[in-house]
């Protein structure tokens, strides 16, 4: 198992955030953790991210519990994209991506930080300054600063991200996910999103997590997880739920409960 | 090409350029003053020529050479010790004298000039001239450490209160000079002038002995802080995901900027505006990474800082100007001038 979750609580300021979650994610696995606003979500990611201690329970990657790896090893293997990244100071693309290659040189040129450009379409954003570019740009900016850490590191490798499509456009969601998609089963890595489009989700993720005020509420493949039974439960959402034929749900979304437009129209 | 892709100066005629100007200042500054050196003496004595005058001798190494070295030392500290702290609280207002660094360290030493023959005097008989600087030191890294105390507060560095704490460091600071000024004697309220308004008019090899090893120890190790640094932009925890230790980092940085701007005080006082002013520019023209910001900030810095003592000592020679005075004549409108240009973060 590349990444193991066992019984892990976390408290913040005396109150209970996440609460015994227990989970696995195998290498070449893209799991997307669902969930609504303050089920935990990314109090989750930022514990696996080691900003955040577990307060009970522990986290193995690799077989071995996250605070006994060595930082510098740990972000050869580990990358995380936090949910927002402002860059105040006029530091150009092509530098904030650089910065995600600390063990290389920084004079001679470095293919990979061209490559990810490319990969992430912001290869003519290259030489723009930070604060310039869109939230949507800047977002892909740092998706590829985060990719460049562990790109071309020896296994095991580990994405944990927050949130990293939440101000691109649909194409530019379609486009990252995929891409998500494709690292983790041709290239082993695995992938731990955080995220809040139901059917981007359904349509690439391996297996969905779902969580309710701080614990599990399911935890499987697309079609198990996302039920119109289930999207009642956690997110009080009325919302139909269809099965295309390539075989990933699509969920449309119909109201919500106690909804005043409802009895209005 | 002068300007490269991203609409920046390029780093190779900015190097040729800021290197020319910071030797052009130098000579002049060796040159001018009370007792005017002609260029053509200054370089054949510096070529190891016997000159007919020893005054000539004198001026230039007893006078002008120290004072040069200092000026240029302090000046680069000061720059690169602002860079380090805007980098790090990820604010480009984070001078040294805004979050009363300068202050503190400026407090610790005039404490010792006033206390040191009464209450002080265990301390000052154990360190003998090494008192004064290790307390402006002290001072110095104190205020920068407890800055960033009081603006951390749940994982977020919170600028509003990393400017207000300074603004209450400085007060305390001031009220604290202010009451040492009400205790001191004559000869002590001259020395006290001297540390309020910055000056480089008593520079001597003694001054250099003492805190230019520190201030060298701060130029030479800032450099290492670059990387992080540039991480430190994106947030806190971006540098621990990075693999850098966030603490190593804070500390580093701390005790760099406190080193520094506590040796730099100690010999030259108070000189406001070079740690706010430099480092700005220099990331106007030459893009906003440490690795750009640190040495340039540190060759700019140097220059300016000695540029300002020429002038401060020729507009009414024989007299001179104190040069934090002059510092916040020249820093003041081009800090106002520069924000009225550019969108200020």
């Amino acid at each position: 198992m590349l990444l193991d979750v066992r019984a892990v609580c976390i408290e913040l300021a005396g109150k209970s955030i996440v609460g015994d979650i227990s989970f696995g994610l195998r290498s070449g696995e893209f799991t997307v953790v669902l969930g609504p606003n303050g089920a935990g979500k990314s109090t989750l990611l930022k514990a696996l991210a080691g900003d955040l201690c577990l307060t009970r329970g522990e986290a193995l990657f690799n077989g071995r519990r996250l605070d006994e790896w060595r930082p510098p090893e740990l972000a050869r293997s580990r990358a995380v994209m936090p949910q927002r990244v402002e860059v105040n100071f006029p530091l150009t693309a092509r530098e904030v991506i650089t910065l995600g290659r600390p063990a290389r040189s920084a004079r001679a040129a470095d293919p990979v930080i061209d490559e990810l450009m490319e990969l992430l379409d912001v290869q003519a954003l290259a030489n723009r300054s930070m604060p310039t570019l869109s939230g949507g740009e800047q977002q892909r900016v740092q998706l590829a600063r985060v990719l460049a850490q562990i790109w071309g590191s020896p296994a095991p490798r580990l994405l944990l991200l927050d949130e990293c499509t939440s101000a691109l456009d649909p194409a530019h969601q379609q486009m990252v996910f995929r891409l998500l998609k494709e690292l983790a089963h041709e290239q082993g890595f695995g992938v731990l999103a955080v995220a809040h489009d139901l059917n981007l989700a359904a349509q690439h993720g391996d297996s969905l997590i779902l969580l309710r005020s701080g614990s599990m509420h399911s935890k499987g493949c697309p079609q198990w997880v996302l039920t119109e039974t289930a999207l009642w439960e956690v997110y009080g959402l009325a919302a139909r739920v269809t099965h295309q034929p390539e075989g990933f749900p699509v969920v449309i979304p119909s109201g919500r409960t106690g909804d005043l437009l409802k009895t209005a129209v | 090409m002068l300007i490269d892709a991203a609409g920046r100066v390029s780093q190779g005629p900015a190097l040729v350029v800021m290197s020319g100007l910071a030797l052009a200042v130098a000579l002049i500054s060796l040159a001018s003053g009370a007792y005017p050196l002609a260029l053509v003496d200054i370089l054949g004595l510096l070529g190891g020529q016997d000159s007919s005058d020893p005054v000539h001798h004198m001026v230039l190494f007893e006078v002008r050479m120290p004072r040069l070295l200092l000026g240029f030392l302090a000046g680069s500290v000061l720059a690169v010790s602002g860079a380090i702290l805007q980098g790090l609280f990820r604010n480009p207002l984070a001078d040294p004298g805004l979050i009363g660094v300068s202050a503190g360290a400026a407090l610790a030493a005039i404490t010792v000039i006033v206390l040191g023959g009464t209450v002080l005097s265990g301390w000052v008989d154990l360190l003998g001239r090494w008192a004064l600087p290790l307390a402006a030191f002290a001072g110095g890294s104190g205020t920068v450490f407890l800055a960033w105390k009081i603006a951390r507060r749940a994982g977020q560095t919170s600028v509003a209160t990393l400017l207000l704490a300074g603004i209450a460091i400085n007060a305390v600071a001031g009220a604290g000079t202010g009451l040492l000024t009400f205790y001191a004697d004559d000869s002590e309220l001259r020395s006290l002038t001297f540390w309020t308004m910055g000056s480089l008019g008593q520079a001597s090899w003694d001054d250099l002995v003492v805190a230019g090893p520190w201030l060298l120890l701060a130029l030479i190790l800032a450099p290492l802080l670059a990387r992080p640094l540039d991480a430190f932009l994106m947030g806190e925890q971006v540098v621990g995901h990075l693999g850098y230790s966030t603490l190593a980092v804070k500390r580093g940085a701390i005790l760099i900027a406190g080193l520094g701007v506590g040796a730099a005080v100690a010999v030259t006082g108070l000189i406001g505006f070079v740690g706010l002013v430099v480092p700005h520019v220099v990331r106007q023209l030459l893009g906003a990474s440490h690795r750009t910001v640190i040495p340039y900030s540190a060759l700019a810095g140097g220059t300016l800082l000695v540029a300002a003592d020429c002038i401060a000592r020729v507009v009414v020679a024989p007299a001179e100007l104190p040069i934090g005075l002059m510092m916040a004549l020249i820093g003041g409108p081009c800090f106002l001038a520069l924000l009225l240009r550019t969108r200020m973060v």
